[in-house]
C-alpha cells in the first residue's frame, strides 16, 4: 500500500541522513577534494549532497528511480449506450466531485476565505459546466489520488496528472489539457545555477527523498535544512515559488515533458460515456481557446496547452 | 442439631426452613450441617465467637453466598444448593424470589449514596414490585416515620449519622414487605452512642412480631428482644433456646465459656448500650 | 517549647494568615510571570529569525481558526461514542459470558496494540475493500471512537469495580435483577468515579483529533498545513494551530476542574 511506502521512504530518508551526516562533515573531505580537483579545477563544482527531493507519488520520483514511462491516452470512442454509466449518476446528482491536491500553486490552491483557485480549478469548473453540472472540489493528498481505488468518494481527478504507462493500469485518461516541462531547481544557498555544476550523474548518481508534497521540498530548503539542495517538480510550480520569493532557482533544461490529463478510476463504475464526454469537452476547450486563455491567466502569460511534440 | 423454636403460642407457621447447610470456602469448612427453622413473628438471635460462621449462615439464607450443600426454604419456596450449576437463568430467578421474601441489613448499611433517603426506599418497590409511585412514597413515609426519620426523606446518605443510616436501611428493607428480616451485626460499625437508637427500633420491631434473624454481640438486646437465642461454634449450632435459658443457664460447656468470656470483657459496654436508658 | 514572653498564639493569628496569603499571592504572581516571560522570549526569538509575518498571520489566521469548529465537533462526537463503546466494552470485560468477554478483551487488546494512525487509515482505506465506503469525517470519528473506547473500557471497568461490593449485595438483597442493579445502582456510581478520567481523555482527544487531518478532514491541523505548504510558511501556520489547540485544551481543562470540584463538594 502507498502508505507503507511512505513509511519506508521516511525511514529510508532518515537512515540516509544518518549515513550522510558524518560523510559530509568529516571523512568525505579527502576523497571529495581529490574527486573534485580531478573533475574540474575550477570552483564551479558544487559540494552538495547527492540527494534530490520530490513529492510523494510523483512522476518526478519515477524519473529519479529510472522507471518513468511517459505515455499518451488510449483511443476514446463514443459508447453505444450511457445507461448505468457514471455520467448518468453525475447528471442525476447535478454535481461533479473533483479531487485535487491543493498544495500546487498555481494549479490548485486556496484563498484565505477557504475558496479554491488555480488553473486546475478553472479547468475542472469549465468541464463541469460543459457537462451541465456544477463542480465540487475536495482536497485529497496526491499519493491517495494516484493510488487509485477511490471507492467512489469522488468522480474524477483534475489535478495535472501525468499520463504514464503505470498509471494507465489504474486510470482512464483523457487527452491532455496542457503540457508542462519538469525542471530541476536548486537552493540559492548552494550557488548552483546550472546542471553542469553537479558533481554527479542524473538520475543514476543521486538518491531520492520524498516529502508529502512538492512544496515541502521548497520549505525544507527555506528552513535551511541540510538534507538536500535539489528538487524536481513542474516548471510552473518552480516559477510560482520563485515569484513568491522562495530561495530556489530553476536550473538546466526541461528534464522531461508531462502530458497532463483528467483521470478516472478504472476500479470504479462504468465510465466510457463520462470519459467520452469529458474528452469532447476538452477538445472543444482546446479548439475555442478557453484553455489557452486560462493558461495565460495562471502561468504568467505562457500558453502551455499546445502539445510540444506536435501531435 | 435442629433448632426447634420454642412452642410459644404467639408464633405462626414456619417461614424459614434451612436444612443441612454446608459451606466450604475452598477447603475451609465453615458451616457443618446447619438446620434452622424460624416461625412467623419469631425473633432469632445468632451469637457465637468471631469466625464461627454466623455471617456466612445468614448470607447463605438469601444466597449472597452459595451453600455447598443443603437447601433453604423461605415462605414455601425451596431452593437447593447447587454450586456446580449455580448460574442458569432459571436459578437466578429462583434466588431472586428468595431475596424478595427476605430483607437483609448489613454492618456497613450500604445505602445508595447517589439517591436521597426517599429514593433509596422507593427504588426497589417501584422498579421490582411495580408499586405505583404514590403508594411507594406513602409506604416509605410511614416506615421512615416508624424509624424516626420522616424529616430526613430528602437528605442524601452522606449527610446522615451511622445510626440514622442503619435506620434508613431498615425502612428500605421493610418497604419490600419481606417475610423475614436478617441483620448482620447491624450496630457493630456504629459509634457507641449511636447503637441505642438502632437497637430501640429493632426491639420495637421484634415486639410487634416482625420475623427476624439477628447476628449480634449485644447480649442485653438479645435477652430483651429474642424469642430464641442460637449459639454457634465452629460452623455448628451448639445450643438453641429461649434467651433466659441459653444466656442465663447454658447447657453446653462451650456456650458457658463463650458467655463467661464475653460478658466479662463486654460488661461495661453492655450497660452503656442499654436501649432502655 | 513556647518562650514565656512569646505573644499569645491567637493574637498573632491574623498576622500569620495575612503573611501566608501574601506569600501565596506572590507565588502565583511569580509563577504567572514566568509564563509570560518564557512565552514572550519564545515569541521574540521567533521574531528575531525574521520568519514571522504578522500580515500573513492576520490574513490566514481566520481560515485556520475556522478548522477549530471541526476539531471540536470531531472530538465531542468521538468522545460521546467512545463513552458508549467503553460502557459496552466494560460490560463485556466484566461479563461471565466467555464470548462477550472474549470479544471485549480482543477489542481492547487490538486497539491498544496498534497505532491510532494505522486505525485511521484502516477505517478509511480498508473498509471500502469490503464495500463500506465512509466519507472522511465519519471515518475519522469512528477511528477515534474505537481507539478511545478501548482505553476508556479499562477506565470504566476499573470504575465499575471500584463501586463497593456491598452496593451490589444490598441491591440484590432487595430482589433487584442483575441488569437493574447495574443500571440503577452500579453504573451511576461508577460514572461519578470515571468522569474526571473522561475529562482527561477529552482533552487528549482534542489533540489526537489532529490525526484525522491525514484523511483531508479540514480541521485545525489540516488547514494549518494546507496554508503552510501552499505559502511555504508552515512555521507560522503550525504556531497558529498550536496556539489554538493550547487555548482549547486550557479552556476545557478549566471547565473540567470546576466540574470535578463541584462533584467533590456536592451530593450527587
Ligand atoms: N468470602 C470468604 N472467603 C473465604 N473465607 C471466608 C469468606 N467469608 C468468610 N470466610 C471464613 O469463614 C469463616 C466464618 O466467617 P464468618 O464471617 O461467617 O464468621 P462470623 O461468625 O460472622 O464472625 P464475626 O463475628 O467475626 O463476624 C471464617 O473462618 C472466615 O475466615
Ligand atoms: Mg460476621
Amino acid at each position: 500500500m502507498n502508505h507503507l511506502r511512505l513509511g519506508a521512504t521516511v525511514l529510508a530518508s532518515m537512515m540516509l541522513v544518518a549515513a550522510c551526516t558524518p560523510a559530509g562533515s568529516g571523512s568525505a573531505s579527502p576523497s571529495s577534494a581529490a574527486g573534485s580537483s580531478a573533475a574540474s579545477p575550477s570552483n564551479a563544482t558544487a559540494d552538495i549532497p547527492a540527494v534530490v527531493c520530490v513529492g510523494e507519488a510523483t512522476t518526478y520520483l519515477d524519473w529519479l528511480n529510472g522507471d518513468l514511462k511517459p505515455d499518451t491516452q488510449d483511443a476514446i470512442t463514443e459508447p453505444s449506450s450511457t445507461t448505468g454509466d457514471l455520467l448518468e449518476t453525475i447528471k442525476q446528482r447535478g454535481k461533479l466531485a473533483i479531487a485535487t491536491d491543493a498544495n500546487y500553486e498555481p494549479q490548485s490552491f486556496r484563498k484565505p476565505d477557504g475558496s479554491w483557485q488555480g488553473f486546475d480549478i478553472d479547468v475542472g469548473t469549465e468541464i463541469a459546466k460543459r457537462l451541465g453540472v456544477t463542480a465540487e472540489f475536495q482536497h485529497q493528498e496526491w499519493d491517495i489520488i494516484t493510488a487509485g481505488s477511490w471507492s467512489g468518494r469522488w468522480d474524477i481527478s483534475v489535478g495535472s496528472m501525468t499520463i504514464t504507462t503505470g498509471r494507465k493500469d489504474l486510470f482512464s485518461f483523457n487527452q491532455p489539457y496542457y503540457y508542462t516541462p519538469a525542471y530541476m531547481a536548486a537552493s540559492t544557498r548552494s550557488g548552483v545555477t546550472s546542471v553542469d555544476q553537479l558533481p554527479f550523474d542524473l538520475p543514476s548518481g543521486v538518491e531520492a527523498v520524498t516529502r508529502p508534497t512538492d512544496s515541502n521540498c521548497v520549505e525544507d530548503i527555506k528552513a535551511n535544512r541540510p538534507e538536500f539542495d535539489l528538487l524536481i517538480t513542474s516548471g510552473t510550480v518552480i516559477d510560482a515559488a520563485v515569484t513568491s520569493g522562495q530561495p530556489i532557482v530553476k536550473i538546466g533544461e526541461p528534464i522531461f515533458q508531462e502530458n497532463l490529463a483528467v483521470a478516472i478510476d478504472k476500479s470504479g463504475p462504468t465510465h466510457a460515456a463520462l470519459l467520452f464526454e469529458i474528452d469532447k469537452a476538452i477538445g472543444e476547450m482546446h479548439a475555442d481557446g478557453t484553455l489557452t486563455t486560462l493558461s495565460e491567466k495562471w502561468f504568467e502569460g505562457e500558453d502551455l496547452t499546445q502539445d510540444p511534440s506536435g501531435g | 442439631m435442629t433448632v426447634e423454636p420454642s412452642e410459644a403460642p404467639h408464633l405462626g407457621e414456619v417461614i424459614v426452613d434451612a436444612r443441612g447447610i454446608e459451606k466450604y470456602f475452598g477447603r475451609n469448612h465453615v458451616l457443618k450441617g446447619i438446620d434452622l427453622k424460624v416461625r412467623r413473628r419469631q425473633a432469632v438471635m445468632l451469637i457465637g465467637r468471631s469466625g464461627s460462621g454466623k455471617t456466612t449462615l445468614i448470607r447463605c439464607l438469601n444466597f449472597l453466598e452459595e451453600p455447598t450443600m443443603g437447601s433453604v426454604e423461605i415462605d414455601g419456596l425451596r431452593v437447593e444448593a447447587d454450586p456446580l450449576h449455580a448460574n442458569t437463568r432459571a436459578r437466578r430467578e429462583q434466588i431472586r424470589q428468595i431475596r424478595l421474601r427476605t430483607g437483609m441489613l448489613f454492618q456497613e448499611f450500604n445505602l445508595f449514596p447517589h439517591m436521597s433517603v426517599l429514593a433509596n426506599c422507593i427504588e426497589a418497590p417501584m422498579r421490582v414490585r411495580g408499586v405505583p409511585e404514590a403508594e411507594a412514597v406513602a409506604t416509605a413515609g410511614r416506615l421512615l416515620e416508624k424509624v424516626g426519620l420522616a424529616d430526613k426523606r430528602d437528605e442524601y446518605p452522606e449527610r446522615l449519622s451511622g445510626g440514622q443510616k442503619q435506620r434508613v436501611a431498615i425502612a428500605r428493607a421493610m418497604c419490600m414487605e419481606p417475610k423475614v428480616l436478617m441483620f448482620d451485626e447491624p450496630t457493630s460499625a456504629l459509634d457507641p452512642e449511636l447503637v441505642g437508637e438502632v437497637l430501640t427500633v429493632m426491639e420495637e420491631l421484634a415486639h410487634e412480631g416482625t420475623t427476624m434473624i439477628v447476628v449480634t454481640h449485644e447480649m442485653h438486646f438479645a435477652r430483651e428482644a429474642a424469642d430464641t437465642v442460637v449459639y454457634m461454634d465452629e460452623g455448628r449450632i451448639i445450643e438453641a433456646g429461649p434467651p433466659e435459658q441459653v444466656l442465663g443457664d447454658p447447657e453446653d460447656e462451650r456456650t458457658k465459656t463463650f458467655l463467661h468470656r464475653f460478658l466479662s470483657s463486654f460488661a461495661d459496654r453492655e450497660h452503656a448500650h442499654d436501649p432502655g436508658t | 517549647m513556647i518562650a514565656a514572653d512569646a505573644p499569645k498564639p491567637d493574637s498573632i493569628l491574623p498576622q500569620v494568615e495575612a503573611s501566608r496569603a501574601r506569600a501565596d499571592a506572590l507565588f502565583r504572581l511569580k509563577s504567572a510571570g514566568t509564563w509570560l516571560v518564557v512565552i514572550g522570549l519564545v515569541l521574540v526569538g521567533l521574531w528575531a529569525t525574521d520568519n514571522i509575518d504578522t500580515a500573513f498571520i492576520a490574513e490566514w489566521g481566520p481560515f485556520i481558526f475556522g478548522g477549530a469548529g471541526l476539531t471540536i465537533l470531531v472530538s465531542v462526537v468521538s468522545i460521546f461514542f467512545a463513552t458508549i463503546l467503553a460502557l459496552i466494552g466494560a460490560m463485556g470485560r466484566l461479563s461471565r459470558n466467555p464470548y462477550l468477554n472474549g470479544v471485549a478483551a480482543l477489542y481492547v487488546s487490538l486497539v491498544r496494540g496498534t497505532p491510532l494512525i494505522v486505525q485511521i487509515y484502516f477505517i478509511y482505506l480498508a473498509l471500502p475493500q469490503v464495500g463500506i465506503v465512509l466519507p472522511a469525517i465519519p471515518s475519522g470519528i469512528i477511528a477515534l471512537s474505537f481507539n478511545y473506547g478501548a482505553y476508556m473500557t479499562e477506565i470504566f471497568r476499573a470504575g465499575i469495580q471500584a463501586v463497593p461490593q456491598g452496593q451490589r449485595e444490598a441491591a440484590e438483597s432487595l430482589g433487584m435483577p442483575e441488569r437493574l442493579v447495574m443500571r440503577r445502582i452500579v453504573l451511576p456510581q461508577a460514572l461519578r468515579i470515571v468522569i474526571p478520567a473522561i475529562g482527561n481523555d477529552f482533552v487528549a482527544m482534542l489533540k489526537d483529533s489532529s490525526l484525522v487531518s491525514i484523511l483531508a478532514v479540514e480541521e485545525l491541523l489540516f488547514r494549518s498545513q494546507l496554508v503552510g505548504r501552499q505559502n511555504f510558511r508552515s512555521l507560522e501556520t503550525l504556531l497558529i494551530a498550536a496556539a489554538i489547540y493550547w487555548i482549547l485544551t486550557i479552556t476545557f481543562s478549566y471547565f473540567q476542574q470546576r466540574l470535578e470540584r463541584r462533584m467533590a463538594r456536592g451530593d450527587r
